[in-house]
């Protein structure tokens, strides 16, 4: 993979599944910058242990700050010109990486992956991220498939464009919705998932939460 | 002596201690202090006094004193929630500043 593009992993107590990632992870890029967002565990230790750049929050902050950390630290540091996010709990495949990169050299800004809504997603889990897909095509015409997907690539330009707010758990929803505010050239692909039993999506109770703060992210 | 106006200043009196034991501890300035226990003074006399509770009836033009606290307190409430609303924020905002700059200068 090209070193213009740098895959950013947050990751928070990931200490049991972080490590065979990064080595299934390697085997496709050498650009990756794990953000251990105080973890308890060894995390940022393991990730180290095989050559990866890791960044340590000193306490929790939540999903949307490490992510900007280790955008933050891609662009400005590493000069890197597109980022690729995955999440740090191995569920997604390091393979489906080529897919992004495609889309990335064809001139996409902003490229999300979308998990497949099997039966493996609990029925609360697919009708919340449905309903918030739903939501956010009303409010903004813009259909964005599986909101809470964490397997997303985005430019500079596009970072610049999206800088989100959200510190916590939101920020996909808050991503989204800047996506759907946004004319930037956005495009999707299906990427397989590896389910660990703790990260499905939205519950129905997490969209109702963000429902309350869709105006914030609106008029802010 | 009325039931609310025994709940009142048993309420009254709580509070008060409260704000006793935050100054003592020094998480309330001495200057807040004052002004909580004035508050809660105030309120206090309200309630116990008829006079006076007469006399804020007519200018509210309210058939219950507890009319007006209710209202009072209500935008108390509203501008102490508000207030913290903001001060949570900035804090939230400073913290998270100071941890991310932490991180990207990698200590």
């Amino acid at each position: 993979m090209q070193s213009s593009i740098i895959v950013v992993i947050p990751a928070y107590n990931e200490a049991r599944y972080i490590g065979k990632f990064l080595d299934e992870l390697l085997l496709h890029t050498k650009n990756i910058v794990v953000v251990d967002d105080g973890s308890r565990d060894r995390t940022c230790e393991i990730a180290e242990s095989r050559g990866v750049k890791c960044l340590s929050h000193m306490v929790n902050l939540g999903k949307g700050a490490a992510l900007k950390t280790g955008c933050d630290y891609a662009f400005k540091h590493l000069g890197a010109k597109s980022v690729i996010i995955m999440d740090g709990d191995g569920q997604h495949d390091p393979s489906d990486l080529s897919a992004f990169v495609r889309e990335l050299k064809k001139g996409a800004e902003i490229v999300h992956g979308v998990r497949t809504m099997d039966t493996h997603m609990p029925l609360n889990r697919l009708l919340g991220n449905k309903l918030m897909s739903i939501i956010i095509n009303v409010l903004f015409h813009r259909y964005i498939t599986d909101i809470p997907s964490g397997f997303k690539a985005m430019t500079k330009k596009a970072y610049q464009a999206l800088r989100w707010h959200s510190s916590g758990y939101e920020v996909e929803t808050e991503i989204a919705v800047r996506i759907a505010q946004s004319h930037l050239e956005y495009t999707e692909v299906p990427i397989s998932t590896i389910y660990h039993g703790k990260d499905y999506g939205f519950n129905l109770l997490d969209a109702w939460r963000i429902l309350i703060k869709l105006p914030y992210w609106l008029w802010r | 002596m009325q039931w609310i106006q025994i709940l009142s200043v048993v309420f009254i009196v709580l509070m008060l201690y409260i704000v006793r034991i935050h100054f003592k501890k020094g998480e309330l300035p001495k200057i807040e202090a004052i002004i909580w226990s004035g508050i809660l003074l105030a309120v206090g006399v309200l309630v116990l006094l008829e006079p006076t509770a007469d006399f804020i009836r007519g200018l509210f033009h309210v058939t219950r004193l507890t009319d007006v606290i209710v209202i009072f307190s209500l935008m108390g409430v509203f501008i102490v929630m508000i207030e913290n609303r903001i001060q949570i924020n900035k804090l939230r905002i400073k913290l998270d500043r100071i941890v991310r700059d932490r991180a990207l200068e990698g200590k």
